[in-house]
Protein backbone atom coordinates (compact mmCIF):
# COMPACT_ATOMS: atom_id res chain seq x y z
CA UNK A 1 0.00 0.00 0.00
CA UNK A 2 1.86 3.06 -1.16
CA UNK A 3 1.46 6.44 0.11
CA UNK A 4 -1.78 8.36 -0.48
CA UNK A 5 -1.52 12.18 -2.04
CA UNK A 6 -3.39 14.98 -2.56
CA UNK A 7 -2.84 16.96 -5.93
CA UNK A 8 -3.44 20.39 -5.80
CA UNK A 9 -4.23 22.36 -9.08
CA UNK A 10 -3.55 26.31 -8.87
CA UNK A 11 -5.00 28.21 -11.52
CA UNK A 12 -3.01 31.11 -11.54
CA UNK A 13 -3.78 32.83 -15.06
CA UNK A 14 -6.19 32.16 -17.86
CA UNK A 15 -6.49 33.04 -21.17
CA UNK A 16 -9.93 33.47 -22.33
CA UNK A 17 -10.18 32.26 -26.35
CA UNK A 18 -7.72 31.17 -28.93
CA UNK A 19 -7.98 30.34 -31.80
CA UNK A 20 -7.15 26.58 -33.17
CA UNK A 21 -4.50 27.75 -35.57
CA UNK A 22 -2.62 29.04 -32.59
CA UNK A 23 -3.34 25.60 -30.54
CA UNK A 24 -3.34 22.85 -32.81
CA UNK A 25 -1.05 21.69 -35.78
CA UNK A 26 -3.53 22.40 -39.19
CA UNK A 27 -5.69 24.04 -36.57
CA UNK A 28 -8.40 26.27 -38.67
CA UNK A 29 -8.36 30.13 -37.74
CA UNK A 30 -11.96 29.45 -38.14
CA UNK A 31 -12.52 27.21 -34.91
CA UNK A 32 -12.29 29.53 -31.43
CA UNK A 33 -11.36 27.38 -28.46
CA UNK A 34 -12.21 28.43 -25.02
CA UNK A 35 -8.67 29.65 -24.51
CA UNK A 36 -5.85 28.00 -22.11
CA UNK A 37 -6.00 28.08 -18.12
CA UNK A 38 -2.48 28.06 -16.39
CA UNK A 39 -1.43 25.93 -13.35
CA UNK A 40 1.02 25.39 -10.85
CA UNK A 41 0.38 22.16 -8.83
CA UNK A 42 0.80 20.80 -5.39
CA UNK A 43 1.19 17.04 -4.20
CA UNK A 44 0.38 16.84 -0.10
CA UNK A 45 0.25 14.05 2.08
CA UNK A 46 0.57 14.23 5.69
CA UNK A 47 3.89 14.98 5.99
CA UNK A 48 4.67 16.26 2.67
CA UNK A 49 4.15 18.71 -0.41
CA UNK A 50 5.84 18.38 -3.62
CA UNK A 51 5.88 21.58 -5.74
CA UNK A 52 4.99 20.80 -9.47
CA UNK A 53 5.91 23.44 -11.53
CA UNK A 54 6.58 27.07 -9.93
CA UNK A 55 4.10 28.95 -12.46
CA UNK A 56 5.16 31.72 -14.60
CA UNK A 57 6.16 34.94 -13.56
CA UNK A 58 3.41 37.88 -13.50
CA UNK A 59 4.93 40.56 -15.85
CA UNK A 60 5.05 37.96 -18.16
CA UNK A 61 1.87 36.07 -17.91
CA UNK A 62 0.42 40.09 -18.78
CA UNK A 63 2.88 40.87 -21.15
CA UNK A 64 1.80 37.70 -23.18
CA UNK A 65 -2.05 38.99 -23.22
CA UNK A 66 -2.88 36.23 -20.36
CA UNK A 67 -5.20 37.40 -16.89
CA UNK A 68 -3.62 36.72 -14.07
CA UNK A 69 -5.87 35.25 -11.57
CA UNK A 70 -3.51 35.37 -8.10
CA UNK A 71 0.09 34.45 -7.36
CA UNK A 72 0.25 30.53 -7.11
CA UNK A 73 2.64 31.29 -4.55
CA UNK A 74 -0.53 32.62 -2.48
CA UNK A 75 -2.11 29.39 -3.62
CA UNK A 76 0.23 27.65 -1.54
CA UNK A 77 -0.26 29.77 1.34
CA UNK A 78 -3.81 29.10 1.46
CA UNK A 79 -2.76 25.45 1.44
CA UNK A 80 -0.77 25.91 4.56
CA UNK A 81 2.24 25.29 2.50
CA UNK A 82 5.26 28.22 2.91
CA UNK A 83 7.14 28.47 -0.24
CA UNK A 84 10.17 29.54 2.02
CA UNK A 85 10.13 26.08 3.54
CA UNK A 86 9.22 23.87 0.53
CA UNK A 87 11.80 21.20 0.14
CA UNK A 88 10.61 19.78 -3.10
CA UNK A 89 10.38 21.16 -6.86
CA UNK A 90 9.64 19.00 -9.62
CA UNK A 91 10.05 20.90 -12.71
CA UNK A 92 8.33 19.26 -15.27
CA UNK A 93 9.50 20.80 -18.23
CA UNK A 94 11.15 24.19 -18.56
CA UNK A 95 8.67 26.37 -20.59
CA UNK A 96 8.50 30.16 -19.16
CA UNK A 97 4.67 29.34 -17.81
CA UNK A 98 6.24 26.46 -15.56
CA UNK A 99 9.90 28.21 -14.48
CA UNK A 100 8.68 32.00 -13.49
CA UNK A 101 8.97 31.76 -9.97
CA UNK A 102 12.52 29.47 -8.96
CA UNK A 103 13.64 32.04 -6.38
CA UNK A 104 10.88 31.78 -4.43
CA UNK A 105 11.93 28.75 -3.15
CA UNK A 106 14.87 29.21 -1.61
CA UNK A 107 15.09 26.35 0.52
CA UNK A 108 13.93 23.56 -2.24
CA UNK A 109 16.17 21.28 -3.98
CA UNK A 110 14.86 20.95 -7.79
CA UNK A 111 14.63 17.99 -10.13
CA UNK A 112 14.10 17.89 -13.81
CA UNK A 113 15.18 15.47 -16.93
CA UNK A 114 18.91 15.27 -17.90
CA UNK A 115 17.34 15.80 -21.93
CA UNK A 116 15.43 19.05 -20.82
CA UNK A 117 18.40 20.78 -19.20
CA UNK A 118 20.55 19.51 -22.78
CA UNK A 119 17.98 21.35 -25.02
CA UNK A 120 17.81 24.44 -23.31
CA UNK A 121 21.00 25.29 -23.38
CA UNK A 122 21.92 23.94 -26.43
CA UNK A 123 21.45 23.70 -30.11
CA UNK A 124 17.93 23.34 -29.83
CA UNK A 125 17.92 27.15 -28.82
CA UNK A 126 19.96 28.25 -31.61
CA UNK A 127 16.41 27.78 -33.56
CA UNK A 128 14.36 30.87 -33.17
CA UNK A 129 11.38 28.58 -33.42
CA UNK A 130 12.06 26.38 -30.43
CA UNK A 131 13.69 28.55 -27.92
CA UNK A 132 9.99 30.83 -28.69
CA UNK A 133 8.60 29.08 -24.82
CA UNK A 134 11.62 29.35 -23.15
CA UNK A 135 13.75 32.50 -21.78
CA UNK A 136 17.04 32.56 -21.09
CA UNK A 137 17.48 33.92 -17.78
CA UNK A 138 15.31 31.17 -16.40
CA UNK A 139 17.35 28.89 -18.14
CA UNK A 140 20.51 30.16 -16.57
CA UNK A 141 18.43 30.13 -13.31
CA UNK A 142 18.42 26.28 -13.59
CA UNK A 143 22.16 26.08 -14.25
CA UNK A 144 22.93 28.56 -11.11
CA UNK A 145 21.04 25.91 -9.54
CA UNK A 146 23.00 22.63 -10.83
CA UNK A 147 26.38 24.89 -9.21
CA UNK A 148 24.89 25.78 -6.26
CA UNK A 149 24.00 21.80 -5.62
CA UNK A 150 20.30 22.28 -5.33
CA UNK A 151 19.32 20.47 -9.00
CA UNK A 152 19.23 16.86 -9.49
CA UNK A 153 18.67 15.24 -12.84
CA UNK A 154 16.35 12.89 -13.48
CA UNK A 155 16.99 10.16 -16.01
CA UNK A 156 14.06 8.29 -18.00
CA UNK A 157 11.92 7.22 -15.50
CA UNK A 158 11.24 6.13 -11.64
CA UNK A 159 10.11 6.62 -8.10
CA UNK A 160 10.36 10.08 -7.11
CA UNK A 161 8.72 9.12 -3.55
CA UNK A 162 6.62 6.51 -1.84
CA UNK A 163 3.44 6.64 -4.23
CA UNK A 164 5.03 9.34 -7.17
CA UNK A 165 6.52 7.84 -10.25
CA UNK A 166 7.69 10.19 -13.27
CA UNK A 167 7.86 9.30 -16.64
CA UNK A 168 9.65 10.75 -19.22
CA UNK A 169 7.24 11.91 -22.52
CA UNK A 170 9.18 14.03 -24.48
CA UNK A 171 7.59 15.29 -27.62
CA UNK A 172 5.90 18.94 -26.39
CA UNK A 173 9.32 19.62 -25.18
CA UNK A 174 12.40 17.20 -24.84
CA UNK A 175 12.53 16.43 -21.28
CA UNK A 176 8.52 17.00 -20.76
CA UNK A 177 7.56 14.35 -17.85
CA UNK A 178 4.41 12.96 -16.69
CA UNK A 179 3.94 12.28 -13.09
CA UNK A 180 1.97 9.66 -11.66
CA UNK A 181 0.40 9.91 -7.90
CA UNK A 182 -1.42 7.95 -6.10
CA UNK A 183 -4.60 9.82 -4.63
CA UNK A 184 -7.64 8.38 -2.77
CA UNK A 185 -9.30 7.61 -6.00
CA UNK A 186 -6.38 5.14 -6.97
CA UNK A 187 -3.79 6.05 -9.74
CA UNK A 188 -3.85 9.73 -11.49
CA UNK A 189 -1.30 11.04 -13.84
CA UNK A 190 -0.73 14.22 -13.84
CA UNK A 191 0.61 15.14 -17.35
CA UNK A 192 1.32 18.59 -17.11
CA UNK A 193 1.99 20.05 -20.53
CA UNK A 194 2.41 16.47 -21.96
CA UNK A 195 -0.89 17.29 -22.85
CA UNK A 196 -2.80 20.71 -23.16
CA UNK A 197 -6.84 20.06 -23.29
CA UNK A 198 -7.85 16.76 -23.09
CA UNK A 199 -9.18 16.84 -27.48
CA UNK A 200 -5.30 16.11 -28.03
CA UNK A 201 -5.63 12.57 -26.45
CA UNK A 202 -9.30 12.43 -27.34
CA UNK A 203 -9.13 13.38 -31.03
CA UNK A 204 -5.39 12.99 -31.77
CA UNK A 205 -4.75 16.64 -32.08
CA UNK A 206 -1.42 17.75 -32.16
CA UNK A 207 -0.38 20.82 -29.96
CA UNK A 208 1.31 24.01 -31.76
CA UNK A 209 4.08 24.01 -29.62
CA UNK A 210 6.43 20.88 -30.01
CA UNK A 211 9.66 19.98 -29.91
CA UNK A 212 9.19 16.49 -31.71
CA UNK A 213 5.86 15.83 -33.40
CA UNK A 214 6.11 12.29 -32.99
CA UNK A 215 7.53 11.58 -29.92
CA UNK A 216 4.28 14.20 -29.01
CA UNK A 217 1.57 11.86 -30.07
CA UNK A 218 3.08 8.78 -29.40
CA UNK A 219 3.14 10.23 -25.67
CA UNK A 220 -0.87 11.05 -26.29
CA UNK A 221 -1.03 7.54 -26.79
CA UNK A 222 0.78 6.51 -23.98
CA UNK A 223 -0.32 8.06 -21.61
CA UNK A 224 -3.86 7.35 -22.73
CA UNK A 225 -2.67 3.96 -22.26
CA UNK A 226 -1.40 4.23 -18.62
CA UNK A 227 -5.04 5.28 -17.15
CA UNK A 228 -6.81 2.34 -19.73
CA UNK A 229 -8.49 5.07 -21.22
CA UNK A 230 -10.09 6.70 -17.98
CA UNK A 231 -9.51 10.10 -19.09
CA UNK A 232 -10.25 11.45 -15.51
CA UNK A 233 -7.61 9.83 -14.24
CA UNK A 234 -5.56 11.87 -17.19
CA UNK A 235 -5.13 15.84 -15.90
CA UNK A 236 -4.15 17.67 -19.00
CA UNK A 237 -1.47 20.94 -17.91
CA UNK A 238 -4.29 23.65 -19.71
CA UNK A 239 -7.66 22.42 -19.91
CA UNK A 240 -10.08 24.99 -19.40
CA UNK A 241 -12.59 22.17 -18.56
CA UNK A 242 -10.08 20.95 -15.79
CA UNK A 243 -12.20 23.73 -13.43
CA UNK A 244 -15.96 22.29 -14.47
CA UNK A 245 -15.03 18.42 -13.58
CA UNK A 246 -13.10 18.68 -10.26
CA UNK A 247 -14.04 20.07 -7.05
CA UNK A 248 -13.14 23.91 -6.35
CA UNK A 249 -11.43 24.60 -2.88
CA UNK A 250 -10.70 27.99 -3.37
CA UNK A 251 -12.57 30.94 -5.30
CA UNK A 252 -11.11 34.35 -5.97
CA UNK A 253 -14.28 36.00 -6.58
CA UNK A 254 -15.98 34.21 -9.84
CA UNK A 255 -12.12 32.52 -10.92
CA UNK A 256 -11.60 29.37 -8.84
CA UNK A 257 -8.16 29.42 -7.76
CA UNK A 258 -7.67 26.23 -5.95
CA UNK A 259 -8.56 22.54 -7.47
CA UNK A 260 -8.72 19.33 -5.64
CA UNK A 261 -7.44 17.03 -8.67
CA UNK A 262 -6.79 14.26 -6.69
CA UNK A 263 -10.54 14.30 -5.19
CA UNK A 264 -13.28 11.08 -5.91
CA UNK A 265 -15.47 12.42 -8.18
CA UNK B 1 58.79 31.61 -12.22
CA UNK B 2 55.64 30.99 -10.32
CA UNK B 3 55.06 27.81 -8.50
CA UNK B 4 52.68 24.65 -9.72
CA UNK B 5 54.29 21.81 -8.84
CA UNK B 6 54.41 18.26 -10.86
CA UNK B 7 52.04 16.61 -7.67
CA UNK B 8 49.17 19.23 -8.48
CA UNK B 9 49.45 18.64 -12.46
CA UNK B 10 49.97 14.86 -12.97
CA UNK B 11 48.88 11.71 -11.47
CA UNK B 12 52.00 10.39 -9.39
CA UNK B 13 53.83 13.14 -10.22
CA UNK B 14 56.56 14.58 -7.86
CA UNK B 15 55.94 16.99 -4.77
CA UNK B 16 59.01 18.64 -5.27
CA UNK B 17 59.24 19.67 -9.15
CA UNK B 18 57.65 23.02 -9.91
CA UNK B 19 56.70 23.26 -13.52
CA UNK B 20 55.20 26.65 -13.06
CA UNK B 21 52.43 28.07 -15.61
CA UNK B 22 51.54 30.16 -17.61
CA UNK B 23 48.29 31.47 -19.01
CA UNK B 24 47.33 31.74 -22.68
CA UNK B 25 44.92 33.32 -24.86
CA UNK B 26 45.56 33.46 -28.96
CA UNK B 27 44.37 35.07 -31.92
CA UNK B 28 45.01 34.41 -35.75
CA UNK B 29 45.24 37.01 -37.98
CA UNK B 30 45.32 36.80 -41.73
CA UNK B 31 45.66 40.04 -43.62
CA UNK B 32 42.55 42.16 -41.91
CA UNK B 33 41.23 38.56 -40.47
CA UNK B 34 41.21 37.81 -36.97
CA UNK B 35 39.98 34.94 -34.85
CA UNK B 36 40.18 35.02 -30.85
CA UNK B 37 41.07 31.83 -29.56
CA UNK B 38 39.26 31.76 -25.90
CA UNK B 39 39.21 34.88 -24.12
CA UNK B 40 41.78 33.82 -20.79
CA UNK B 41 40.60 34.24 -17.33
CA UNK B 42 38.62 37.37 -15.72
CA UNK B 43 41.56 39.37 -13.79
CA UNK B 44 39.44 39.60 -10.89
CA UNK B 45 39.14 35.71 -10.65
CA UNK B 46 42.71 34.62 -10.41
CA UNK B 47 44.12 36.41 -7.45
CA UNK B 48 41.28 33.98 -5.36
CA UNK B 49 42.64 30.96 -6.84
CA UNK B 50 46.45 32.07 -6.59
CA UNK B 51 46.97 33.32 -9.97
CA UNK B 52 49.01 36.83 -10.98
CA UNK B 53 47.24 38.24 -13.64
CA UNK B 54 49.79 39.87 -15.79
CA UNK B 55 47.61 42.21 -18.46
CA UNK B 56 44.08 42.35 -19.30
CA UNK B 57 42.86 40.62 -22.59
CA UNK B 58 41.74 44.32 -23.85
CA UNK B 59 45.35 45.79 -23.12
CA UNK B 60 47.14 42.62 -24.58
CA UNK B 61 45.29 42.78 -28.17
CA UNK B 62 45.45 46.95 -28.35
CA UNK B 63 49.53 45.89 -27.96
CA UNK B 64 49.31 44.08 -31.38
CA UNK B 65 46.34 46.84 -32.84
CA UNK B 66 43.62 44.65 -32.77
CA UNK B 67 40.77 46.46 -30.49
CA UNK B 68 38.69 43.62 -28.26
CA UNK B 69 35.40 45.15 -29.36
CA UNK B 70 35.71 45.47 -32.62
CA UNK B 71 36.50 41.34 -32.98
CA UNK B 72 33.98 39.42 -34.42
CA UNK B 73 34.90 35.81 -34.14
CA UNK B 74 35.75 33.99 -31.00
CA UNK B 75 36.41 30.41 -30.96
CA UNK B 76 36.31 29.00 -27.16
CA UNK B 77 38.20 25.61 -27.00
CA UNK B 78 36.28 24.70 -23.89
CA UNK B 79 34.86 26.55 -21.63
CA UNK B 80 37.07 26.49 -18.19
CA UNK B 81 37.30 29.79 -16.10
CA UNK B 82 40.58 30.64 -17.54
CA UNK B 83 39.79 30.52 -20.89
CA UNK B 84 36.00 32.02 -20.68
CA UNK B 85 36.82 35.01 -18.11
CA UNK B 86 36.22 37.89 -20.54
CA UNK B 87 33.24 37.21 -23.00
CA UNK B 88 31.71 40.61 -22.08
CA UNK B 89 35.04 42.27 -23.30
CA UNK B 90 33.96 41.10 -27.29
CA UNK B 91 30.36 42.68 -27.31
CA UNK B 92 30.21 42.31 -31.58
CA UNK B 93 31.47 39.09 -31.56
CA UNK B 94 30.24 35.65 -32.63
CA UNK B 95 31.08 32.42 -30.32
CA UNK B 96 31.77 28.95 -31.50
CA UNK B 97 32.31 25.79 -28.66
CA UNK B 98 31.56 21.79 -29.05
CA UNK B 99 27.87 21.16 -28.17
CA UNK B 100 29.42 18.54 -26.09
CA UNK B 101 31.12 20.69 -24.17
CA UNK B 102 28.04 23.14 -23.10
CA UNK B 103 25.73 19.62 -22.82
CA UNK B 104 28.44 18.70 -20.22
CA UNK B 105 28.53 22.14 -18.46
CA UNK B 106 25.35 22.41 -18.11
CA UNK B 107 24.07 19.34 -17.56
CA UNK B 108 24.62 16.30 -14.94
CA UNK B 109 28.76 16.48 -15.00
CA UNK B 110 28.25 19.66 -13.21
CA UNK B 111 26.85 17.93 -9.94
CA UNK B 112 29.99 16.49 -9.66
CA UNK B 113 32.53 18.61 -7.20
CA UNK B 114 35.60 17.65 -8.73
CA UNK B 115 34.20 17.48 -12.60
CA UNK B 116 32.85 20.67 -11.69
CA UNK B 117 35.40 22.59 -10.36
CA UNK B 118 37.20 24.32 -13.46
CA UNK B 119 33.88 26.11 -14.28
CA UNK B 120 32.43 29.23 -12.93
CA UNK B 121 28.22 29.20 -12.55
CA UNK B 122 28.44 32.84 -14.11
CA UNK B 123 30.41 32.25 -17.09
CA UNK B 124 28.04 29.27 -17.82
CA UNK B 125 25.13 31.18 -17.64
CA UNK B 126 26.33 33.76 -19.86
CA UNK B 127 26.93 31.08 -22.84
CA UNK B 128 23.80 29.90 -22.16
CA UNK B 129 22.65 34.17 -22.34
CA UNK B 130 24.90 34.26 -25.62
CA UNK B 131 22.78 31.29 -27.24
CA UNK B 132 19.21 33.06 -26.52
CA UNK B 133 20.80 35.95 -28.10
CA UNK B 134 21.90 34.14 -31.19
CA UNK B 135 25.33 34.97 -30.88
CA UNK B 136 27.25 31.71 -30.22
CA UNK B 137 27.48 28.54 -32.83
CA UNK B 138 27.74 24.69 -31.89
CA UNK B 139 30.25 22.89 -33.44
CA UNK B 140 29.85 19.01 -33.55
CA UNK B 141 33.01 17.05 -34.09
CA UNK B 142 35.90 17.91 -36.46
CA UNK B 143 35.60 20.65 -39.29
CA UNK B 144 36.54 23.55 -41.03
CA UNK B 145 36.43 26.99 -39.45
CA UNK B 146 37.99 28.94 -42.00
CA UNK B 147 40.24 28.60 -44.62
CA UNK B 148 43.89 27.46 -43.39
CA UNK B 149 41.93 27.01 -39.55
CA UNK B 150 40.89 23.63 -38.76
CA UNK B 151 39.20 22.21 -35.74
CA UNK B 152 39.72 18.81 -33.68
CA UNK B 153 37.55 17.52 -31.49
CA UNK B 154 40.11 16.29 -28.58
CA UNK B 155 37.44 15.26 -25.61
CA UNK B 156 39.06 14.35 -22.65
CA UNK B 157 39.90 16.97 -20.39
CA UNK B 158 37.23 18.83 -20.94
CA UNK B 159 34.05 17.14 -22.48
CA UNK B 160 33.71 19.29 -25.64
CA UNK B 161 37.70 20.14 -25.56
CA UNK B 162 38.87 21.26 -29.15
CA UNK B 163 42.16 21.76 -31.29
CA UNK B 164 42.52 23.89 -33.96
CA UNK B 165 45.03 23.15 -36.83
CA UNK B 166 46.19 26.49 -38.44
CA UNK B 167 48.51 27.04 -42.04
CA UNK B 168 51.02 29.40 -41.09
CA UNK B 169 54.17 30.62 -43.26
CA UNK B 170 55.98 27.87 -41.77
CA UNK B 171 53.76 25.47 -42.25
CA UNK B 172 50.75 23.87 -40.56
CA UNK B 173 50.60 24.21 -36.44
CA UNK B 174 48.69 22.20 -34.18
CA UNK B 175 47.11 25.19 -31.20
CA UNK B 176 46.54 22.11 -28.62
CA UNK B 177 45.06 24.51 -26.27
CA UNK B 178 44.44 22.44 -23.26
CA UNK B 179 44.16 18.98 -24.66
CA UNK B 180 47.94 19.32 -24.28
CA UNK B 181 49.07 21.45 -21.37
CA UNK B 182 52.59 20.89 -21.70
CA UNK B 183 54.87 19.69 -23.59
CA UNK B 184 56.56 16.86 -21.95
CA UNK B 185 52.67 15.76 -20.68
CA UNK B 186 52.37 14.28 -24.19
CA UNK B 187 55.90 13.30 -24.97
CA UNK B 188 55.62 11.06 -21.61
CA UNK B 189 52.09 10.60 -22.03
CA UNK B 190 51.35 12.40 -18.52
CA UNK B 191 47.89 12.28 -16.65
CA UNK B 192 46.71 15.82 -16.26
CA UNK B 193 44.83 15.88 -12.82
CA UNK B 194 41.68 18.02 -13.98
CA UNK B 195 39.83 16.13 -16.69
CA UNK B 196 36.28 14.87 -17.79
CA UNK B 197 37.63 11.16 -18.90
CA UNK B 198 41.04 10.40 -18.38
CA UNK B 199 41.31 7.65 -21.12
CA UNK B 200 39.83 9.60 -23.62
CA UNK B 201 42.39 12.47 -22.34
CA UNK B 202 45.33 10.47 -22.63
CA UNK B 203 44.02 9.39 -26.66
CA UNK B 204 43.80 12.50 -27.28
CA UNK B 205 47.64 12.89 -26.69
CA UNK B 206 48.06 10.09 -28.75
CA UNK B 207 46.32 11.69 -31.66
CA UNK B 208 48.06 14.92 -31.11
CA UNK B 209 51.18 13.38 -31.15
CA UNK B 210 50.57 11.68 -34.52
CA UNK B 211 49.60 14.99 -36.07
CA UNK B 212 52.60 16.37 -35.31
CA UNK B 213 54.85 13.25 -36.47
CA UNK B 214 57.18 13.87 -33.67
CA UNK B 215 57.95 17.52 -34.25
CA UNK B 216 57.47 19.42 -31.55
CA UNK B 217 57.46 22.50 -33.03
CA UNK B 218 54.72 22.12 -34.77
CA UNK B 219 52.40 21.69 -31.72
CA UNK B 220 51.77 24.76 -28.62
CA UNK B 221 50.19 23.27 -26.22
CA UNK B 222 48.36 25.51 -23.42
CA UNK B 223 49.96 26.01 -20.41
CA UNK B 224 53.77 25.30 -21.14
CA UNK B 225 56.11 28.23 -19.43
CA UNK B 226 58.43 26.84 -21.96
CA UNK B 227 56.47 28.68 -24.92
CA UNK B 228 57.15 32.29 -23.17
CA UNK B 229 60.64 32.37 -23.71
CA UNK B 230 61.10 29.91 -26.75
CA UNK B 231 59.21 31.97 -29.43
CA UNK B 232 59.63 35.39 -30.19
CA UNK B 233 57.45 38.17 -28.09
CA UNK B 234 56.31 41.58 -29.90
CA UNK B 235 54.98 43.29 -26.83
CA UNK B 236 56.87 43.10 -23.62
CA UNK B 237 55.43 44.55 -20.28
CA UNK B 238 57.45 47.44 -18.47
CA UNK B 239 59.38 44.59 -16.59
CA UNK B 240 60.42 42.71 -19.80
CA UNK B 241 57.78 40.36 -19.04
CA UNK B 242 56.94 38.77 -22.90
CA UNK B 243 52.84 39.47 -23.25
CA UNK B 244 52.28 38.47 -26.95
CA UNK B 245 54.34 35.66 -28.42
CA UNK B 246 54.73 34.75 -32.47
CA UNK B 247 54.09 31.06 -31.97
CA UNK B 248 53.55 30.57 -35.36
CA UNK B 249 57.48 31.67 -36.07
CA UNK B 250 59.95 29.16 -35.88
CA UNK B 251 61.05 28.65 -32.13
CA UNK B 252 64.68 30.53 -30.90
CA UNK B 253 65.83 28.00 -28.50
CA UNK B 254 65.71 24.21 -28.22
CA UNK B 255 62.85 22.66 -26.71
CA UNK B 256 63.54 21.04 -23.02
CA UNK B 257 61.85 17.73 -22.48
Amino acid sequence: MSKIWKIYGIRYAKQNGRLASHTFLWGSPDEELAGLDYYSWVLVSDDRAIVVDTGGAEHKIKGLGRQWIASPLDGLKQLGVDPSNVEDVIVSHAHWDHVGALAAFPKAHFYMNDLEMESITGEDMSFEVMREAYHAEEAQQLVGLTYEDRLTFLTGDGQFADGVDYTLIGGHSAGQMALTVQTERGPVVLATDAIHLWEEVEKERAFLIFHDLRQMLKGYRKMNQMVRGDLTRLLPGHDPLIKERYPVVKSIGDEPFILDLGAVI
Amino acid sequence: MPERYEAELFIGGRTDANWGMDYFFWMLRSGEEVIVVDTGANSAKMPAKGRTPLISIEAALAGVGVNAADVDKVFLTHAHWDHVGNLDSFPKAHFWMQQAEMASITGPDMTFAKIRGAYQSDEVQRLVGLVYEDRLTFLDGDGSFADGVDYLFMPGHSAGQTALQIETASGPLLLASDAVHYYREVAEELCFLAFNDAKEMLAGLRKCKALVGGNWDRMIPGHDPQITWRYPAETRLDNGDPVALRVDLPAMKPLEL
